[in-house]
C-alpha cells in the first residue's frame, strides 16, 4: 500500500513540474510578445518586429491563406502573421465578439461586409488608402463596398450568383448549341426546363439549405426593387412599418413565380431539404441536373472533383416575362467579405504592417496566384497577373464587365440573423408546409419585428 | 479547549476545500456573477456602452415567443434521452458485469461512442441521417429511411436523441459499471442468474443498491441533455426551419447571431435556474430511497 | 431444469448484447472504411469498400494538424488538469461527505448547481476578465479553467461513494495517531480506486474533446490542442471529409489506449467488491 501511494505522489510532482516548465516557457513567450508591442509603440522604426494576426472567416481557404503569409513573412523578416482559423456558421461571429470583448482582437479581420457595418466603430477609417484602391480595382468597386459612406473594409474578392447551367447536360437534351443570351424570361426558362425534364434529366437543382434560400434567393427581392441602394433601404423601412404588401409587389409576385418553376423541377423534389452542400453541387458537375440555383464561389468543390464535366456558366434568374425587366439580364454581384483593420487595440505600427501586407496580398503575383488560381475565385482588380481555372467566374465576368449586374449591398444593412430567419419560411414554402401567403406573413412579420 | 477545536476545524476545511473552492471561485463564480451582473444592463461588444436598465431583459424572456417554442422542445429532448439512455446503459452495465463471452471487448465496444467530441458527432450523424440511410432506403425500399430524417421535424427531433443516445449510453455505462463494483458480486449473481425471479432480484435487490450511481447517471444525463448545443448546431442546426432549436442554441443565436447579448444572457440564467431545480430535486426525491451501506 | 433456463437466458443476453454492440459500432465502421477514400468518392457511394488502402488521408491530416505538436499541447494540458482535478476533488468531496457543517451543505449545493450552468452564461465573462488580466493565450490559465469547470463533477461522484466507505476503517487509522490529511491519503483514496478511474476517464472525454473553451482561450498555432487542429478541415460552406475523418480517428487513438489500460483497473474494483 505504502508503496503505491509513494508511487502516486512520484507521478503527481512528475506532472506538476512539467507543467510548470510548461508554464514558465508560455509566460516568456508572451512577455516577449508583450515587450515587442510596447517597443513598436515607442518607436515606429521599420525594422522593428511587428506580430499581427489575421481572422478568417473564409475558413475553406485557410491553409491558402497560412501558405501565403509564410511567402510573405520569408519577404519581410520582421513580420510575423498569425491566422486564427474560425468555426463554422454562427460560431464565427461568437468568436469574432469574444476576441473584442477580451481585447486581443485581430489586427486584420476577413469579414461579411454586414459584420463590418456592425462593428464600424471598432475598425480604421481607410479614407487615406481609398484614392489607391480606386485606381487598383475596377470601376464601381470601391462605392459597392463603402459602408454608411465609409471605406472600413477592402475588398478582395467578388462573387456572383444566379442560375449556373451545365452545357454539356442542356445541348444533349435539347439536341442543339446552348446560347445563354436567349433565355430572358420566365416563359424561355420554363420552356427549356420542360425539354430537358422531357429527356429524363433533372432540370434544376435547388440547395435547401437557410443562407441559399434565404439571403441569395429573397435577397434579391429586395435588391430588384430599384437599381439604387438608397431606394432599397427605402423599401425596406416601409417593410418595417408594415406598409408594403408583398403579394402587391411584382418583383417578390415574379421571384416567387420563378421559385414555384424551379421547385417543380427541382431534383429533390421528394426530399428538398437535404441541403447537402457537397453533394449538390456534386450532381450539377456530374450532369445530374442542367441548373443549379448557386454562385460561382462553388468551384472550390467543383473544381476538384474528377469525371466531372467542363463547361460552366451562369444566367439570371428571370423573374418576369418582359425581358427588359431589371433583373432578367442582371445577375447578382457583390464584394461578400472585406479586409477591415482594427483600432481598438492594434498599435500604429501593426495598422501599418497590416496595410502593406493586404496590398502586397491584392497586387504580388504572389498573393494574385493564391487568391485566383489558388482558391478560385474572382479578384475586382485591374491588371491581374494569374489565370483563373473557375469558368464560372469567368462567365460572372462577361456580365460584369457588360454592367449587368445585380448590387445587393442593401443585404449589409440588414440584422446579421435575417437570412436565417426567412430562410426558415423559404424552407417551409420548399416543403409545401405552407402556400405563398403564409409565406409572405412571415417575411413580412419578420420585417415588422425588426422595427 | 473548545476554541482550539474550532481552529482545527477551520484549519481541516482550509486544507480539504480551499484550493478547490479557490478555482471554483476564480472559473465559475466570480464570472458568474459578473454574467448575472450584465443581465441587467444593455451591454454588447458592438457598442461596449452598458447602461443599467432594471429588468427589462428579464420581461423580454418572457414574451420570446421562440424561447418557450424551444425551452419546451429541450423538455421533449431531456425526457427521452433520460429514459432511452439510462435503459439501455443500465442493461449494458448490468450484463456485462456478468458472465458473459468476450467482456473487453464488448466494454471497449460501448465505450468507443464517447471518443468523438460533440460537434464531430453532429457530423458524423449528419452524414448518417442525410447521406447513408436515405441510400439504404432506396436500395432496400425501406420506407423508414426514404427521406433524411433531418429534413422532417418530427423526424429530426427523433435524429437529435438517437445520435445523444448513441454516445450518452457509453458513458453511463462506466458509471453504472463502477456502481455495481461496490455491489457484493454474489448478490449481484444470486439476483441475475434465477431466471424466474430475475425481475423480482432487480426491483428488490439491484435497482435500490445502485441508488447512487442512478443519482449520478440522471443528474448527469438531465443537466448534459438540457444544455447540449454542440450536436444541435452541427447535426440540424435548428433545422429544418428552426423546428429543433433547443433552449442553448437559441440563446447563442440571440445573444450573438441577433446581437442581443442582456436578453440572451438572461435567458441562458432562466434555464441554469431550471435545471439546477430539476436536476436537485430528482437528486434529493433518488436520495430518499438510498439504502444506507 | 434451473440450469437449462439459465444458459438459455446467457445465450440470449449474449446474442442481443453483440447485436447491439454492431449497431452501435456502425457509425465508426463507416468513418474507417471512408478514411481510405477520396472525399469525392465519399460522397458519391459512402458504402463502397475502398479500392485500395490509400494512407494519403492520414499523411495529409497529419501533417496539415501538425499531429505531433498538437498531441503534446492536448496531453500536457489533459494529464495536468486531471491530477489536479482528482487531488483537489477527492478532498473535497471528503470534507463534504464526514463533515456536516452547514457550511459544507450550502458548499456542496452550489458545486452542484454549477453543473447546470449554460457555459454560455460564462463565455463572455470569461474571456473579458481574463482578458483584462492580460492571462489569455496561455496554457496555463486554459488548464486553470478546466480544473474549475472539472472539479464539480470530481466532487459530485466521489462523494456519493465517500459515504459508502465505513467510517470505522478511518476511525482505525485515527487510534494508530495517523493524521486526518494522512489518513485520507492512506485508507481513503486507495479505497476510491474504481471511482477514481471512472472519473478520470469521464473528464479526459471532457477535456480531450473540448473545443470551444480551447478555441475562446489559446489562439497561437502553436498552442493549438488537437480538437482546434481537426476544426482546420470544417470550413464554412464546405468540409474536405476523407483527411477529416482520418484526423479523428489519430485524435481518438491515445483515449482509446487509456481506456484500454485503465478499464482493467475497473474489473479490479468489480473484484474488490466481490471481497467485501
Amino acid at each position: 500500500m505504502k508503496l503505491k501511494m509513494a508511487s502516486i505522489f512520484k507521478l503527481m510532482s512528475i506532472v506538476l513540474l512539467s507543467m510548470l516548465i510548461a508554464c514558465s516557457n508560455d509566460s516568456s513567450n508572451a512577455d516577449e510578445n508583450s515587450n515587442s508591442d510596447e517597443n513598436s509603440n515607442d518607436n515606429q522604426d521599420q525594422s522593428e518586429d511587428v506580430k499581427i494576426t489575421f481572422f478568417n472567416t473564409s475558413a475553406e481557404v485557410n491553409e491558402v491563406f497560412e501558405n501565403l503569409f509564410d511567402k510573405y513573412e520569408e519577404l519581410n523578416p520582421n513580420v510575423t502573421v498569425e491566422l486564427i482559423p474560425t468555426p463554422i456558421g454562427g460560431a464565427q461571429i461568437e468568436k469574432f465578439q469574444s476576441l473584442l470583448a477580451s481585447g486581443t482582437p485581430a489586427t486584420i479581420a476577413n469579414l461579411d461586409a454586414g459584420a463590418i457595418l456592425q462593428y464600424k466603430d471598432k475598425f480604421l477609417d481607410l479614407e487615406s488608402e481609398k484614392e489607391k484602391y480606386e485606381a487598383l480595382t475596377t470601376p464601381g468597386t470601391i462605392d459597392r463596398v463603402l459602408l454608411d459612406g465609409k471605406y472600413l473594409g477592402i475588398p478582395w474578392t467578388s462573387q456572383g450568383y444566379g442560375l449556373l447551367y451545365n452545357k454539356r447536360v442542356i445541348e444533349e437534351a435539347t439536341g442543339e448549341s446552348f446560347d445563354p443570351s436567349v433565355t430572358r424570361t420566365r416563359d424561355d426558362l420554363a420552356a427549356l426546363f420542360e425539354e430537358i425534364d422531357a429527356s429524363g434529366t433533372a432540370p434544376v437543382v435547388i440547395h435547401g439549405a437557410d443562407w441559399s434560400l434565404g439571403s441569395h434567393y429573397t435577397g434579391l427581392g429586395y435588391a430588384l426593387q430599384s437599381r439604387d441602394v438608397e431606394e432599397n433601404l427605402a423599401f425596406v423601412e416601409e417593410l418595417k412599418n408594415g406598409n408594403v404588401v408583398l403579394s402587391d409587389n411584382p418583383q417578390f409576385n415574379g421571384l416567387m413565380d420563378t421559385f414555384d418553376l424551379l421547385k417543380k423541377y427541382n431534383l429533390r423534389k421528394d426530399d428538398p431539404l437535404v441541403s447537402d452542400y457537397n453533394l449538390d453541387s456534386t450532381a450539377f458537375a456530374k450532369g445530374e441536373a442542367a441548373f443549379y440555383f448557386m454562385g460561382d464561389w462553388t468551384w472550390a468543390v467543383i473544381g476538384q472533383l474528377e469525371g466531372r464535366d467542363e463547361e460552366f456558366g451562369v444566367i439570371p434568374v428571370p423573374i418576369s416575362n418582359n425581358p427588359e425587366d431589371y433583373g432578367n439580364s442582371q445577375i447578382a454581384f457583390s464584394e461578400p467579405k472585406l479586409f477591415a483593420i482594427d483600432d481598438t487595440e492594434s498599435t500604429e505600427a501593426q495598422q501599418q504592417a497590416a496595410k502593406e501586407l493586404i496590398e502586397w496580398m491584392l497586387t504580388s503575383e504572389e498573393g494574385q496566384t493564391a487568391i485566383i488560381t489558388e482558391m478560385g475565385l474572382n479578384m475586382p482588380y485591374n491588371d491581374l497577373k494569374a489565370e483563373s481555372p473557375n469558368v464560372i467566374s469567368n462567365s460572372v465576368s462577361e456580365y460584369v464587365q457588360r454592367g449587368d449586374v445585380i448590387s445587393i449591398s442593401v443585404m449589409n444593412y440588414f440584422q446579421p440573423d435575417w437570412w436565417s430567419k426567412v430562410g426558415a419560411s423559404m424552407q417551409k414554402y420548399l416543403s409545401d408546409n405552407i402556400e405563398r401567403e403564409e409565406l409572405y406573413n412571415e417575411f413580412e412579420d419578420y420585417w415588422e419585428s425588426t422595427k | 479547549m473548545r476554541q482550539n477545536k474550532k481552529l482545527k476545524n477551520i484549519g481541516l476545511f482550509l486544507l480539504f476545500g480551499g484550493p478547490t473552492l479557490f478555482i471554483f471561485s476564480a472559473v465559475i463564480v466570480i464570472p458568474f456573477i459578473f454574467g448575472l451582473y450584465l443581465t441587467f444592463t444593455n451591454w454588447s461588444v458592438a457598442t461596449g456602452d452598458s447602461t443599467f436598465v432594471g429588468l427589462s431583459n428579464y420581461a423580454e424572456v418572457f414574451t420570446d415567443k421562440d424561447f418557450l417554442t424551444s425551452f419546451w422542445f429541450t423538455i421533449k429532448y431531456v425526457f427521452a434521452c433520460l429514459v432511452f439512455a439510462n435503459f439501455f446503459a443500465f442493461f449494458i452495465a448490468l450484463a456485462l458485469t456478468s458472465k458473459i463471452k468476450g467482456k473487453g471487448l464488448l466494454r471497449t465496444g460501448f465505450f468507443t461512442p464517447n471518443l468523438i467530441g460533440g460537434i464531430v458527432l453532429g457530423y458524423l450523424w449528419q452524414i448518417l441521417f442525410s447521406r447513408v440511410m436515405p441510400y439504404l432506403g432506396d436500395q432496400y425500399n425501406w420506407g423508414i429511411f426514404e427521406k433524411s430524417w433531418l429534413g422532417d421535424p418530427d423526424k429530426a427531433f427523433w435524429a437529435l436523441v438517437v445520435a445523444s443516445v448513441w454516445q450518452l449510453v457509453g458513458y453511463l455505462v462506466i458509471i453504472y459499471m463502477a456502481g455495481f463494483a461496490s455491489v457484493p458480486k454474489d448478490v449481484l449473481e444470486a439476483a441475475s442468474i434465477d431466471g424466474a425471479n430475475y425481475f423480482q432480484g432487480l426491483r428488490k435487490i439491484i435497482i435500490p443498491l445502485s441508488i447512487p450511481s442512478i443519482i449520478i447517471c440522471f443528474f448527469l444525463t438531465i443537466t448534459r441533455a438540457f444544455l447540449a448545443y454542440d450536436i444541435n448546431l452541427s447535426l440540424t442546426d435548428g433545422g429544418p426551419y428552426n423546428s429543433t432549436e433547443m433552449v442553448s442554441y437559441h440563446i447563442v443565436q440571440k445573444a450573438f447571431l441577433s446581437n442581443d447579448f442582456g436578453a440572451g444572457q438572461a435567458e441562458a440564467i432562466v434555464l441554469f435556474l431550471a435545471v439546477a431545480l430539476i436536476a436537485i430535486t430528482q437528486t434529493y426525491i433518488l436520495k430518499k430511497r438510498e439504502v444506507e451501506a | 431444469m434451473v440450469k437449462k433456463s439459465n444458459s438459455l437466458i446467457a445465450f440470449f443476453k449474449t446474442i442481443v448484447l453483440y447485436f447491439t454492440l454492431l449497431i452501435v459500432l456502425i457509425p465508426f465502421g463507416i468513418v474507417v472504411m471512408n478514411s481510405f477514400k477520396t472525399t469525392q468518392k465519399f460522397i458519391e457511394s459512402p458504402f463502397s469498400l475502398p479500392e485500395s488502402f490509400k494512407i494519403s488521408n492520414y499523411v495529409d491530416a497529419f501533417q496539415s494538424m501538425n499531429f505531433m505538436q498538437a498531441i503534446f499541447n492536448s496531453l500536457i494540458l489533459t494529464v495536468g488538469s486531471i491530477v489536479i482535478i482528482v487531488f483537489f476533488s477527492a478532498m473535497t468531496a471528503y470534507l463534504f461527505a464526514r463533515f456536516k457543517w452547514k457550511v459544507n451543505k450550502i458548499l456542496f449545493f452550489a458545486i452542484l448547481s454549477s453543473m447546470a450552468l449554460p457555459f454560455q452564461v460564462l463565455m463572455i465573462p470569461l474571456v473579458i476578465l481574463y482578458g483584462e488580466m492580460g492571462l489569455l493565450n496561455m496554457r496555463p490559465t486554459l488548464m486553470f479553467m478546466y480544473v474549475g469547470f472539472g472539479l464539480p463533477l470530481g466532487v459530485f461522484i466521489f462523494h456519493g461513494f465517500i459515504k459508502g466507505i465505513p467510517y470505522e476503517l478511518e476511525e482505525a487509522a485515527f487510534i494508530e495517531g495517523c493524521s486526518r490529511l494522512r489518513t485520507f491519503f492512506v485508507v481513503v483514496l486507495p479505497l476510491l480506486k474504481p471511482v477514481m478511474v471512472t472519473l478520470i476517464i469521464l473528464e479526459v472525454l471532457i477535456i480531450w474533446n473540448d473545443y470551444l473553451l480551447a478555441s475562446l482561450i489559446l489562439q497561437s498555432p502553436n498552442l493549438r490542442t488537437l480538437p482546434l487542429s481537426v476544426f482546420n478541415f470544417f470550413s464554412s460552406y464546405s468540409v474536405d471529409y476523407a483527411p477529416l475523418m482520418a484526423g479523428l480517428l489519430m485524435a481518438m487513438v491515445p483515449v482509446l489506449v487509456l481506456y484500454l489500460i485503465l478499464q482493467k483497473h475497473i474489473i479490479q474494483g468489480l473484484v474488490d467488491g466481490a471481497l467485501k
